[in-house]
C-alpha cells in the first residue's frame, strides 16, 4: 500500500483526508471532464471520483503527481463514456454567432477541436485548457514526451487546416 | 502560454479561447460528489448512475438503431450523381471527405470506412448526412478508397432530442460505408483518395466472434480507432432490443492506471481476470500483450442487468 506521508500524499484513509487531497485538483478534473465528455461530463466526473476513491491505495507519489493521477483517471472515464455512448454532442448554440465575431471564432475553434481524434483532443485540452507542460501531459496520456509532442503537433496542424485562412 | 511548437499565432488563439472558456466554467461542488463516491461499496460503481445511464441510453437507443441501419448500408455510390436514389430519398453531394478507421471484414475483401460529421453538417432542419465510399483504383500494391458525404432527405433523429429547443447541443454523428474489392486485400496498402493518406486497416478477424452469443443478439461488427496507436482499442459489438454487449481488445499497458477493473475474479481462458458489476458489468483479462474486456449495457430503466456475471464469463470463455 502506497499511503504517502509527504506533500501530495493522501494522508489517512478517511473521506475527509481524501477530500483535502483531491480538492486542489478538483477544478482541473472537472474542467477535463467537461471538455472531454459533453454532455454526460458530470457522470464521468462522478465516476472518476469514485474510481479515485476506490483506487486511492494504488496511488504512488513516486510515479507521478496527484494531479496527473487524477487527470488520467478522469481521461480514462471519459474514454469509457465515449465508447459506450458514441454520439457526443459538441458545440453550444453554434448558429448564434455572427461571422467574424469572437463567438464565431470560438465556435470554429471548438468545431476544429471536435474534429480531432480522441487522443488529439485530450492532448489539446490538457495543454491549453489545463495548462499542463509536455512532461505532465505525457504522464497523463501514458506515453513518451515525444509521442505527446507529435500528437499535439498533429492536432495543431489539423486545427489550423480546419480553421482555414480566416483566423489569420 | 509558452509552447514547444512553431505556431505562436495558433497558440495565442487557443490560449485566449481557453482563458475565456475557463472563466465561464464553474466546477460542481466536490462535497456532494464525494459523498456519493465514498458511500458506495468498493467494487461497485455508484448506484445512482444506473437510472441516469439507463435514461441516457433510452434516449440514445433510437439513434443507435438509425446508425446501425446506416452502417449496414452497402449501396455503391457514383460520384457523378448529385442525387442518388436511396432508402432515405435523394442524396445531395456535400463533398469528398477524409475517411478513417477502416476495417477489413471477415471475407478479406470488404472494407468498411468511417467519417465523423460534426455540427457544421448537423444543423437542425437539414437532412441527415450520409457517407458513401467507392474504390477509386486498385493495383497490385494498393487500393484507393474515396468517400463522399451526402445530405439525405431524412431528418435528423428527433428521438434523440438533439434538435429540441431545450437542448443546447448537437452531436457528432458517425456514419460508415463499405466497399468490396475485386480480390482479397492481402498485403496491399489502403489509401484515402481525397487526402491521399495511407491508412492502417484493422482486420475484423482479430476480434473473433465468440462461440457463445446469447439468444437474440445481433453482431454489429468490429470498429476501432486508428488514432489510438498506443492502445489500439478495437471492439466487436452485439445488440438486442434492450441493450448490447461488446468485446474489446487493447494493448495492455501497466502504466495505464485505470485499465484494470480492480476486482480480481475467476480466470478467463486460464488468465487472471477482473470483474466489475455496477450498472454495466464487465469482465477483463490479460492475454499476452492484449487486455480484453467483455462489457454489457442494458437500455431502459428497469435497472436489471440482462447479462449477468456467469453469462459474461460464458461469452469470454467461448472466444476461439
Amino acid at each position: 500500500m502506497n499511503r504517502a506521508d509527504e506533500t501530495g500524499a493522501i494522508g489517512d484513509d478517511s473521506p475527509a483526508a481524501f477530500s483535502n487531497w483531491v480538492e486542489p485538483h478538483w477544478p482541473a478534473m472537472a474542467a477535463l471532464a467537461r471538455r472531454l465528455a459533453i454532455p454526460d461530463w458530470e457522470d464521468v466526473l462522478q465516476e472518476a471520483l469514485g474510481s479515485a476513491w476506490r483506487k486511492r491505495t494504488q496511488f504512488d507519489p513516486a510515479r507521478g503527481s496527484a494531479r496527473n493521477w487524477l487527470l488520467a483517471i478522469t481521461a480514462d472515464q471519459a474514454r469509457k463514456s465515449k465508447r459506450r455512448f458514441r454520439p457526443i454532442p459538441v458545440a453550444d448554440a453554434f448558429d448564434s454567432a455572427a461571422p467574424g465575431s469572437d463567438k464565431a471564432l470560438e465556435l470554429d475553434l471548438e468545431q476544429a477541436i471536435a474534429r480531432l481524434t480522441p487522443r488529439q483532443q485530450l492532448a489539446v485540452n490538457l495543454r491549453y485548457f489545463l495548462g499542463l507542460p509536455i512532461a505532465e501531459l505525457a504522464t497523463v496520456m501514458a506515453c513518451s514526451e515525444g509521442t505527446a509532442k507529435s500528437t499535439l503537433a498533429d492536432a495543431r496542424r489539423l486545427i489550423r487546416a480546419n480553421l482555414g485562412e480566416d483566423y489569420r | 502560454m509558452s509552447t514547444d511548437f512553431e505556431d505562436p499565432q495558433l497558440d495565442a488563439l487557443l490560449a485566449r479561447h481557453a482563458i475565456t472558456w475557463r472563466a465561464g466554467f464553474t466546477p460542481p461542488p466536490l462535497d456532494g460528489m464525494l459523498a456519493v463516491a465514498t458511500k458506495q461499496d468498493a467494487p461497485h460503481r455508484r448506484r445512482w448512475l444506473l437510472p441516469v445511464a439507463a435514461a441516457v441510453l433510452l434516449l440514445v437507443a433510437p439513434l443507435l438503431t438509425v446508425l446501425a441501419t446506416h452502417r449496414h448500408s452497402s449501396v455503391r455510390p457514383s460520384e457523378q450523381l448529385s442525387t442518388e436514389p436511396s432508402p432515405t430519398g435523394k442524396l445531395t453531394v456535400i463533398g469528398k471527405v477524409g475517411w478513417s478507421n477502416g476495417v477489413l471484414q471477415a471475407d478479406g475483401r470488404t472494407i468498411k470506412v468511417e467519417y465523423t460529421f460534426t455540427s457544421s453538417l448537423l444543423k437542425c432542419g437539414l437532412g441527415m448526412p450520409v457517407l458513401r465510399a467507392q474504390v477509386s483504383s486498385q493495383t497490385s500494391s494498393s487500393v484507393t478508397v474515396t468517400a463522399v458525404a451526402y445530405r439525405s432527405e431524412q431528418p435528423l433523429p428527433d428521438a434523440t432530442d438533439m434538435c429540441s429547443p431545450s437542448s443546447p447541443h448537437l452531436g457528432t454523428y458517425h456514419d460508415s460505408s463499405t466497399v468490396t474489392l475485386h480480390a482479397a486485400l492481402g498485403s496491399r496498402t489502403v489509401v484515402d483518395g481525397w487526402t491521399t493518406l495511407q491508412h492502417p486497416v484493422f482486420d475484423a478477424r482479430d476480434i473473433p466472434v465468440p462461440a457463445y452469443v446469447p439468444a437474440g443478439f445481433v453482431d454489429d461488427g468490429v470498429s476501432w480507432a486508428e488514432s489510438d496507436t498506443k492502445h489500439q482499442l478495437a471492439q466487436r459489438a452485439f445488440h438486442n432490443t434492450v441493450g448490447q454487449f461488446t468485446i474489446e481488445r487493447l494493448i495492455y499497458d501497466p502504466n495505464f492506471i485505470t485499465m484494470a477493473l480492480s476486482v480480481p475474479a475467476e480466470p478467463v481462458r486460464g488468465h487472471p481476470a477482473e470483474y466489475s458489476k455496477g450498472p454495466f458489468g464487465e469482465v477483463g483479462w490479460r492475454d499476452g500483450k492484449y487486455f480484453w474486456v467483455v462489457t454489457q449495457i442494458t437500455y431502459g430503466t428497469s435497472g436489471k442487468i440482462q447479462l449477468d456475471k456467469a453469462t459474461l464469463y460464458k461469452i469470454a470463455n467461448s472466444l476461439p
